[in-house]
């Protein structure tokens, strides 16, 4: 499941304002919706923050993946934020989360929601892609590094 | 270890099988022909022809050298007197297995002290227990707890469609942070495998594995397995196991629905269980079960004392609606064949028996051992001890022996599922799966 497959590039947040993890699911949330990716948004975000509830998303180095399944989406789809203040998610390193990716599944399970986690974690826990990601100007160079790095 | 087991059964068969490949000298004393012939072609321990309640044949078998001494044939009072005859040469520990109650239990006159025996085993017993342990997890084929129930040791079966299926082992490392767990084993056809990072699950097979139990819920949105409340529950068979199954269930506060077929037995059931609904009828009368409520039953569990009815009448009740069915299988040929054609557990007296007496053996540092798939590996829960040389070291760093995994770390009240960078002290409880041939090493490695 390469990233390119499922990142929504006009969903992509350069400079997030968000002080919360709610602040901040709402938003992308709400990105995804504009971007025709999301059927139901309430839906979808109340889903997210039950995921939330029964554990933390935050993969440590910076790095938090909040995703679920959900009656509200029926593809699977990504949006990235950069939150350059950083926004708590429970990590295992109790570190603030700079670099989010909101992964919303389908329900019907099946593995590509694993394998996405999976290559998305492994893509944004690198130094030199966090190192790129900070150093960007744009949304599209953004973009840019997230799909170029993905291997 | 110089041990001396008495009886070539099931039983005894996979103790001695177990003993001697961790290297142990195992002498067995059978009276049967048969069971002596596929002992001595399939285990390496020596064999005695004689019985164990005869002191020129334990003489045979070296009681004066022995320090263990485990009776399990299928007569109690041979096991008894072979015991007692045990003490007379000094043996420093005695297990004997003991059906009847008479023997053992809350009614008994007489208990092990009596006999000079350090544990009585019970198989009605144990396997009431592993039978309730079984209904507490509800999608689980197996499961064990440690650390006073902080960690788990789960098995889950991997079917078409689930979340899992076709994931390669080092993206689940990927998302470790998550999703804490360790896979310990896949059993894949029959066969126990220790993975590595590129090894992929695969539908059919059973994934076993050891996470903290606050973990449980994210760990079944990984696996895409559903908490499913429990609560209404149906026994087949009112005997020994049965009763002991039913009132463990019910006063744990599920509502318990017990199926026995004969009328007096129903009469003696009813006085022995209050707040139990007694049901006079057959394994196959679906008519009564369906009155009752079998197609909205979580669990149907089948303890009569024929392997074929606990089979056939769990794939019965299945069929009709059943979430879940376990089964008691004696039989050691039937067991992978009972959960291969649909039974969720197939739970065995015999080995449940054998790995409570092999719990009991393990030395000092081991504090708890659990059989997984059928036997074919074991979770030990054991302690750094002070001066071991692994104290100070990082996980990646100790080379542990091959076919062994830690699972968990359990340091004062924490309990954590380790990564590589993790670092071992003095004192740290660990929970290890490990093959049998990796039992022993474990052990040795650890002291």
């Amino acid at each position: 499941m390469p990233i390119q497959d499922i990142l929504v590039p006009e969903a992509t947040l350069r400079e997030s304002r968000a002080r919360t993890k709610e602040e901040l699911l709402r938003d992308l949330v709400g990105r995804l919706a504009q971007a025709g990716r999301v059927l139901d948004r309430d839906r979808v975000y109340d889903d997210l923050l039950i995921r939330e509830s029964e554990q933390g998303t935050g993969l440590g180095q910076g790095v938090a993946i909040p995703h679920c399944r959900s009656k509200g989406v029926d593809e699977l789809s990504a949006a990235f934020a950069l939150c350059r203040d950083g926004v708590a998610f429970e990590s295992v390193d109790g570190q603030p989360c700079r670099f989010v990716v909101v992964l919303l599944s389908p329900l019907k399970a099946d593995m590509s929601h694993v394998q996405a986690l999976a290559r998305v974690a492994r893509l944004l826990r690198q130094d030199k892609v966090q190192q790129e990601l900070l150093a960007a100007g744009t949304v599209d160079e953004l973009n840019r590094i997230l799909l170029s790095h993905d291997e | 270890m110089n041990g001396i087991i008495v009886g070539a059964g099931e039983v005894g068969f996979h103790i001695a099988d177990r003993l001697s490949r961790e290297g142990h000298n195992i002498v067995v004393i059978e009276q049967d022909a048969e069971r002596e012939r596929l002992l001595t072609s399939k285990v390496n321990a020596l064999v005695v022809h004689g019985s164990g309640a005869s002191t020129e044949t334990l003489e045979q078998a070296g009681i004066e050298k022995a320090d263990l001494f485990i009776a399990v044939t299928n007569q109690d009072e041979v096991n008894l007197v072979a015991c007692l005859l045990a003490t007379q040469y000094n043996v420093g520990r005695k297990i004997a297995r003991v059906r009847s109650l008479e023997y053992h239990g809350g009614k008994s006159r007489l208990d092990a002290g009596d006999f000079g025996i350090d544990l009585l085993i019970n198989p009605q017993r144990v396997v009431a227990e592993e039978i309730v342990d079984a209904v507490r997890y509800t999608s689980a084929n197996e499961v064990s707890e440690f650390a006073d129930g902080r960690i788990v040791f789960l098995g889950y079966s991997i079917e078409e469609n689930s979340p899992v299926q076709g994931v390669a082992l080092s993206d689940l490392g990927e998302i470790r942070g998550m999703y804490p767990i360790v896979i310990a084993a896949i059993d894949r056809n029959g066969e126990t495998i220790i993975p590595r990072g590129d090894d992929r699950i695969e539908k059919g097979d059973i994934v076993f594995f050891v996470c903290n139990k606050r973990d449980l819920p994210s760990v079944r949105y990984l696996f895409g397995v559903e908490a499913r409340e429990t609560r209404k529950i149906f026994l087949l068979g009112g005997g020994g196991v049965g009763l002991a199954v039913a009132r463990l269930l019910h006063t744990s506060g599920y509502e318990v629905k017990l199926i026995e077929q004969n009328a007096d037995r129903c009469n003696e059931l009813a006085d022995e269980l209050e707040g139990v609904l007694i049901l006079n009828a057959g394994a196959t009368d679906i008519e009564t079960m369906l009155t009752e409520g079998i197609d909205e039953a979580d669990v149907f569990i089948a303890v009569t004392n024929d392997d074929q009815t606990n089979i056939l009448s769990s794939l019965l009740v299945k069929r009709h609606g059943t979430k879940r069915v376990i089964a008691l299988v004696d039989q050691p040929e039937l067991l992978p064949l009972a959960t291969s054609i649909g039974v969720d557990v197939a739970i065995s007296p015999r080995l449940a028996t054998a790995s409570a007496v092999l719990r009991y053996v393990r030395s000092g540092e081991v504090l708890k051992v659990a059989p997984v798939d059928h036997g074919n590996a074991e979770v030990l829960e054991v302690v750094i001890p002070e001066n071991s040389k692994l104290v100070g070291k990082k996980l990646m760093d100790v080379r542990f022996p091959e076919g062994a995994i830690v699972g968990a770390i359990m340091r004062g009240q924490d309990a954590h599922i380790p990564d590589g960078a993790d670092m071992l002290e003095r004192g740290d409880r660990l929970i290890v799966f490990a093959l049998p041939s990796a039992t022993k090493k474990v052990e040795r490695f650890l002291s």
